[in-house]
């Protein structure tokens, strides 16, 4: 069993796209905050109460709200941010087609809405748009009323067929 | 530091139900972790300030999912994706399955667990109808030992159980019944929403195609999920037809919720209409079983 007394720091060790990393956090620190003070911005905070899904990511293969995850509970695990989707300059397809079909106007949700995307064609390849919109309900956009949004991710799976 | 943290604890992270209920009799202001999908917000919005914070996420034997001497026995971090996505569960209990495929989004269902929905007892929550209708049974362990508690008594009222503060929640045990017809039904304002009312239903025929079991719940209507034994009762022997008058004159007995969601006049409208639904859907799905 792990104990951490309050306002002391803990080391952790995640995984993070596919690079090790190593710190300290005290008990109460979020995931999302953790991942931002090392550097991965790309994950935002929106709400913070569970309900935007700005701060997805991949947490041992399955798409977590950060912002409700202690740093201390992650340990150990391995985590995919929208900064390891693409390959150097070679933008992830689910990037591409959101550019492509403007998925995003302001982009706060986009970084959420494309981890949560590429979550759901992991999963689902080829999905109708009814299993879109379901897949991506646990993600607020404000800006597009997610016409785009939706087209984008048919766009990226057509595109992920072949690969 | 930033906004929305929650206040310093400490943090345990037990690796057995031993050591969790150890921690829970002998830690001030304790307090479970599980998926965290409520509790963190709890603790984030400083409605709950715990000094100890035990995280039973890491304990492997909490999260199987067994079938044994007829029934299933779901462990209490299993979560609603596992849940939803278990052949097992799918097979023996569909209705349980297709009430956690809907259980908020993607995101909380890959981390919440049936353990941590019993224990809120939200009145909306999703499993409570199921839970209700089937008679399923809590098991809880504390210092004083293994308790079996039936869900008409494991909850009380909105946010309240049988718990008690020593306990954790171990297991939910479920008997099914084969060749059921069943549906599960929740109504939402939105997708990802809590239900302003929701209903489970499960039907099982004779030769004739008539009605030898129903199993009705409804949740979200009183603090409590609601077995309606009444209903069930009047509809023995019957077929499809007598669904509609048996419910359109059903007393739900119960003092509905008024809240921001709906009036207590709508919830009760809503339920009769789903519960309509609900068992003209198991009773087809029942029928279509038995060719
Ligand atoms: C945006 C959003 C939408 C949602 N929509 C729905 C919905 O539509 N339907 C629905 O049913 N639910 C919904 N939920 C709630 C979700 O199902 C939660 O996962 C669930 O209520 C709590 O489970 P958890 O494992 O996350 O528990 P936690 O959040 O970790 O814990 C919840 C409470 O239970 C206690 N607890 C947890 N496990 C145990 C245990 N084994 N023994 C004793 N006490 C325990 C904790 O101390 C805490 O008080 C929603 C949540 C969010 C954030
Ligand atoms: S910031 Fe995590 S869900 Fe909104
Ligand atoms: S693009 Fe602005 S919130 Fe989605």
């Amino acid at each position: 069993m792990k104990v951490i007394e309050q306002e002391q720091k803990a080391k952790v060790r995640y995984k993070i796209n596919g690079q090790q990393y190593e710190t300290e956090v005290e008990p109460r620190r979020l995931l999302v905050h953790v991942l931002r003070e090392l550097g991965f911005t790309g994950v935002h905070i929106g709400c913070d109460t569970s309900h935007c899904g700005a701060c997805t990511i991949i947490m041992d293969g399955k798409s977590v709200k950060s912002c409700t995850i202690l740093g201390v509970e992650a340990d150990g695990s391995e985590i995919l941010t929208i900064e390891g989707l693409a390959q150097g300059e070679k933008l992830h397809p689910i990037q591409e087609a959101f550019w492509e079909k403007h998925g995003l106007q302001c982009g706060y949700c986009t970084p959420g809405m494309i981890m949560q995307s590429y979550w759901l064609l992991k999963n689902n390849p080829n999905p109708s748009e009814e299993e879109i919109k379901e897949g991506i309900s646990g993600n607020l956009c404000r800006c597009t009323g997610y016409q785009n949004i939706i087209d984008a991710i048919k766009l990226a799976a057509e595109r992920m067929k072949g690969q | 530091m930033p906004s929305y943290t929650p206040v310093d604890f400490d943090y345990h992270s037990p690796t057995s139900i031993e050591e969790t209920i150890e921690l829970l009799s002998s830690k001030e202001e304790p307090v479970i972790l599980a998926g965290g999908q409520s509790l963190m917000t709890l603790l984030k919005l400083r409605i709950l300030r715990p000094k100890n914070v035990i995280d039973i996420g890491k304990i492997p034997s909490l999260r199987n999912v067994v079938e044994e001497e007829g029934e299933l026995r779901i462990g209490a971090t299993a979560t609603h994706v596992t849940i939803a996505s278990s052949p097992l569960i799918g097979s023996k209990c569909g209705l349980l399955s297709s009430s956690a495929k809907t259980v908020a989004d993607v995101q909380v269902r890959n981390r919440g667990t049936i353990g941590g929905s019993v224990s809120l007892a939200d009145p909306s929550a999703n499993y409570l109808p199921v839970l209700a209708a089937l008679d399923a049974t809590i098991v809880v362990q504390g210092p004083r030992g293994t308790r079996k508690i039936s869900s008409k008594d494991f909850f009380i009222d909105a946010y309240t159980t049988e718990l008690a503060k020593d306990e954790v929640v171990k297991e939910v045990r479920i008997k099914y019944n084969k060749n059921m017809g069943y549906s599960f039904k929740k109504v939402v304002r939105r997708e990802q929403e809590y239900a302003v009312v929701n209903v489970a239903a499960v039907v099982s025929l004779d030769e004739d195609g008539r009605i030898r079991e129903a199993k009705v719940g409804v949740g979200g209507l009183s603090g409590k999920p609601i077995k309606i034994r009444e209903l069930e009762e009047t509809l023995v022997g019957k077929t499809a037809e007598a669904i509609e008058s048996a419910v359109s004159s059903l007393d739900f007995k119960v003092r509905p919720i008024s809240d921001v969601r709906a009036t207590g006049d709508f919830r009760v409208y809503l339920a009769r209409i789903y519960l309509k639904r609900a068992l003209k859907e198991a009773y087809a799905n029942a029928r279509g079983a038995m060719v």
